[in-house]
């Protein structure tokens, strides 16, 4: 008994897309979470005005839209597989429908989810693309009046420009001249051609009179980077996001056992250095573990004055480790900045968080406000509210903070910086964390006088009682370096002669 | 048989409409609604786009709109109300006040509860456009800004610039002659950036600092004449706190003022003010072109020693002919009067100043305690501007050409996105401020940008955006 292709030809995509699904859904979970995080779909007018308004307009607005719902890996890769199945499917049906060639031809159908499965796999926008494509060409080949048809081609070419970069544009006046050709033997498909200058027009107009489209982007737009899935820059990826993941709940040990970055970080993974450092600084065991890692100086605790993804996300939780919410807030902001929309739920969340840690109600509360316009916080929005009730009751007993502190992010040397920071901050599990930067950071500098004048400060430590053993080493070793150029003595002479 | 079921079904339609539209309340209350923007007493100009409102908690909402002469207009709606723009134009151009009337339902008064009355007052006409920056607030990067123009007789916004055009570099500090947009200024940083000058509608990109004297310019005020542009040229730098309510300290390294002749294509420079002993910034002409007024500090250890950086508003005479700099005349000393003061800006008639005030620092836009404050120039008196204050930032402000509107920033509302406040002078105190109406009330909160530098201008910007993005790409 013969099976159908077509029976066939479901059976291997069916197959594929389970496969996909679980590996993908497996390997690659943070990659997924991160999906959600870093999209932004809002009921705004201000949200729509610009989605709409920028090509691949409906196809970037509904992919947002799916992305929201990625923050469950098992979720994320059940719709991303199923818009892969939804482009076989679609583009089998249109080769079937041209049939060009023998029928195995049609399983060149398979072409377009392979692709983009394995060369631009965290992107929704581009397999949303890719359906409005098809669905266009199929409509196309439904039309059995050539004026009909041809009408089409052309009034489908400025809707065509809110659905799909030009590239896919491009693709699909070559899919209408190929159905023209295959399907209806007409010998006019070179007719199409003339569609070609309607497409240089099109940008030009709309750029004119709707959105600005730079001209570099006008006429040749790809929807997504293209990294193959198994390539080692992926894997890293996947690496790094677990561990931002990790760290962002709090599962230190987790991190530094289970996650590998403890192993990472002792074999030289910078990224994962100061993810172990931080976790280790989390738990309070820094100066006990210290020497473990492969640190040669302060830069290796965070990543100063780099204003990148993956450094801005880093940045914001070392700062949140400290209790030090305007610069976790600062951090997360620059983060979501450098997002397509400018912001993103992540970025948004962290934001309102933060907001309310520092008792600023009212910029919380708009947070909150927007995140309640997407489809999948509204859960989320009632806890951040509950929580900042709790909040705003427990801030009554405090003292208000200082309408200007004297003290700057950024602005000094690490280990002064965390000294400036720790008069601010009365909680002693707090600065007790600053002071072991700070006691690290001259340690790393070999500055044994500088490290013995700041061993006593707020009280937490005292040279007669228990230390931690790389701090009473320290203390004992010989006398070294006096002290690097640059570093501010004043302030630390000042805390250390009171 | 067929004609009563006709009846029926209209008389079941009707029923359907009129439980969708308006209500009555039960139950009345002698106060004010609290209601989102407070439009509650405030002032505004005739030719104002409708002050749509919002209640929050409410499930619907019935408002009405009675004129001097009895024209009423009534607009429900769930949580805000919109009044339709042809109505609301009839109703302002037929008084001087307009009583609002606004009932509320909600969960907690589920058979609505109506409030007291209250006024909103008419005055005079204000410029019909304004136009502004909008940049997501504070810190180092942007994604997405642009300048942009608002027709304030309704909610039309449309981009004059913005970043796609310029390579995703910086757009700012516009300025524009005489309230004519065909005389225009900003910069454009990044890749192919430069000062953009529009004069006389015509467009050019010009690099001031290749000009001989090797400053860029920054803030800037175009001389009534339309000949100078007056910079402040400045190394500014940005600091972020630790703990504290003011999250960044922004500060120049060193600051100077140029005069660029646009005739001679020259940058002007007077020694005396491109130093390093003072710091100058946020120039500003008299209206009549004769004067030349800045604020100037010395300057300090920044930002250690913010606390002790106190700027003084200055004038000079500054000659047309040749776009010289006179003797240095103290209007606000900072010594003598404490505080820092920035950015002066001179009422339309000459006799104001409206400046910006804080206890210390460079850029009151980050400082919480800043306030409007105006001084009255015969007699150096300070005029009473409580009313235009809030406890959080207010400053960045214009005035209108009719010298009876004033324009600013706030960040009254959540202290951190600024917002565009309009508030009445009527020569002799300034009325309840009004913030910017927005279609939907709620497109207050939702905006995630901040709006900066808010200037009146009496018709649209019109540029072509390719031509403008081709001085980018091309420098032509």
């Amino acid at each position: 008994m013969t099976i159908p292709q077509s029976y066939l030809y479901i059976s291997v995509v069916a197959v594929a897309a389970v496969f996909f699904g679980t590996y993908t859904a497996i390997t690659f979970p943070h990659s997924y979470m991160d999906m959600e995080g870093n999209s932004l779909w809002l009921l705004t007018w201000d949200y729509w005005g610009t989605q709409l308004t920028m090509p691949p307009a409906a196809s970037q607005w509904l992919s947002s839209f799916l992305c929201q719902f990625y923050a469950t890996p098992v979720v994320a890769a059940s719709i991303q597989t199923l818009l892969y199945v939804c482009v076989s499917l679609m583009a089998y049906a249109w080769l079937r429908r041209i049939r060009i060639g023998g029928k195995w031809l049609t399983w060149l159908g398979l072409l377009p989810s392979l692709t983009m499965g394995l060369f631009c796999t965290f992107d929704a926008c581009v397999p949303v693309q890719t359906i409005f494509l098809f669905l266009l060409l199929l409509f196309y080949c439904a039309l059995p009046v050539r004026r009909v048809r041809l009408a089409m081609a052309f009034v489908s070419l400025p809707v065509a420009y809110m659905l799909m970069s030009m590239p896919m544009i491009y693709a699909m006046l070559a899919g209408m001249m190929l159905s023209e050709w295959a399907v209806y033997g007409m010998r006019s498909w070179w007719r199409l051609l003339f569609a070609f200058p309607v497409l240089y027009v099109i940008p030009m107009v709309y750029s004119a009179q709707v959105a600005f489209v730079p001209f570099e982007k006008r006429y040749w737009t790809f929807g997504s980077y293209f990294k193959p899935l198994t390539s080692r820059v992926m894997r890293d990826s996947e690496r790094f996001r677990s561990y931002d993941h990790l760290a962002e709940r709090g599962e230190w040990n987790e991190l530094l056992g289970r996650a590998g970055v403890r192993r990472a970080a002792q074999s030289g993974d910078g990224v994962a250095l100061r993810y172990a450092l931080l976790a280790e600084s989390a738990l309070g065991t820094l100066p006990d573990n210290l020497q473990n890692y492969p640190i040669a100086s302060e830069s290796q605790f965070l990543f100063q004055h780099r204003r990148e993804y993956l450094t801005t996300l880093f940045n914001c939780l070392f700062y949140r480790n400290l209790g030090i919410y305007d610069e976790a807030y600062h951090q997360i902001q620059e983060f979501g900045l450098l997002q397509q929309n400018g912001t993103c739920f992540h970025s948004l969340r962290k934001m309102a968080e933060y907001s309310i840690a520092e008792g600023e109600w009212q910029v919380a509360e708009k947070y909150l406000d927007i995140l309640g316009k997407s489809a999948s916080h509204s859960l989320y929005v009632q806890q951040q509210r509950d929580a900042m009730s709790k909040a705003i009751v427990e801030r009554s007993t405090k003292p208000q903070v200082p309408l200007r502190s004297n003290t700057f992010v950024g602005g000094y040397e690490l280990p002064v910086e965390m000294l400036h920071l720790a008069k601010y901050y009365t909680d002693p599990g707090q600065r007790k964390k600053m002071l072991d930067y700070v006691l690290c950071c001259y340690y790393l500098r070999n500055d044994r006088r500088r490290f013995g004048i700041a061993l006593p400060l707020f009280g937490i430590y005292n040279a007669n009682s228990s230390l931690p053993n790389l701090y009473g080493q320290f203390l004992q070793s010989p006398p070294g370096q006096q002290g690097v150029a640059g570093a501010d003595i004043h302030i630390v002479d000042k805390h250390g002669l009171d | 048989m067929r004609h009563t079921q006709i009846v029926i079904l209209q008389l079941l339609l009707w029923g359907l409409f009129a439980a969708c539209g308006s209500r009555e309340a039960k139950d009345s209350v002698d106060a004010l609604p609290e209601i989102f923007p407070d439009y509650v007493g405030v002032t505004i100009p005739r030719n104002i786009a409708p002050l749509n409102f919002r209640v929050a908690g409410a499930t619907h909402i019935e408002a009405s709109l009675i004129g001097c002469r009895g024209h009423r207009v009534q607009v429900h709606g769930t949580d805000h109300v919109e009044f339709p723009i042809g109505k609301w134009r009839a109703m302002l151009s037929g008084g001087d006040s307009i009583m609002v009337s606004v009932s509320v339902w909600s969960e907690t008064n589920p058979d609505g509860i109506r409030y007291k009355d209250f006024a909103i007052h008419i005055a005079d006409s204000i410029d019909p456009w304004i136009a502004y920056r909008l940049i997501p607030p504070g810190y180092e990067g942007w994604n997405r800004m642009g300048i942009y123009q608002r027709d304030l007789a309704s909610f039309d916004v449309e981009p004059i610039v913005e970043n796609s055009q310029n390579n995703n570099g910086c757009v700012n500090c516009h300025s524009f002659a005489n309230y004519d947009p065909r005389d225009f200024t900003f910069h454009a940083r990044g890749k192919n950036g430069g000062t953009i000058v529009i004069r006389n509608g015509q467009m050019s990109k010009v690099d001031i600092k290749s000009m001989g004297n090797g400053r860029h310019g920054s803030y800037n005020i175009w001389h009534p004449s339309t000949r100078y542009i007056a910079f402040s040229s400045n190394d500014t730098h940005q600091s972020f706190y630790g703990q504290s309510r003011d999250k960044i300290e922004v500060y120049d390294l060193w600051s100077d003022l140029i005069v660029y002749d646009i005739d001679k294509g020259k940058v002007l420079t007077d020694e005396r003010f491109t130093d390093t002993l003072s710091l100058e910034i946020f120039p500003t002409f008299s209206p009549d072109g004769k004067w030349l007024y800045f604020s100037t500090a010395h300057p300090v250890r920044m930002p250690m020693e913010v606390d002790k950086l106190h700027y003084s508003i200055v004038r000079v005479p500054f000659d047309a002919a040749d776009g010289s700099l006179g003797d240095i005349d103290t209007v606000y000393s900072a010594h003598d009067r404490g505080g820092t003061a920035l950015m002066p800006r001179i009422s339309p008639d000459g006799r104001y100043m409206l400046f910006s005030l804080a206890e210390c620092g460079a850029f009151n836009l980050y400082h919480n305690e800043s306030d409007l404050q105006m001084m009255d120039l015969r007699n150096g008196e300070l005029v009473n501007t409580d009313v235009i204050n809030s406890p959080r930032m207010e400053s960045y402000h214009a005035w209108s050409s009719n010298g009876r509107w004033i324009l600013y920033s706030s960040k009254r509302y959540d202290g951190r996105y600024t917002r565009l406040m309009f508030a009445y002078w009527d020569g002799t105190r300034f009325h309840k401020p009004f913030l910017l109406p927005q279609q939907n009330p709620e497109d207050n909160t939702t905006l995630l940008m901040a709006y900066n530098i808010p200037e009146f201008i009496k018709r649209p910007v019109i540029l072509s955006r390719d031509g403008l993005a081709r001085l980018f790409r091309d420098g032509q």
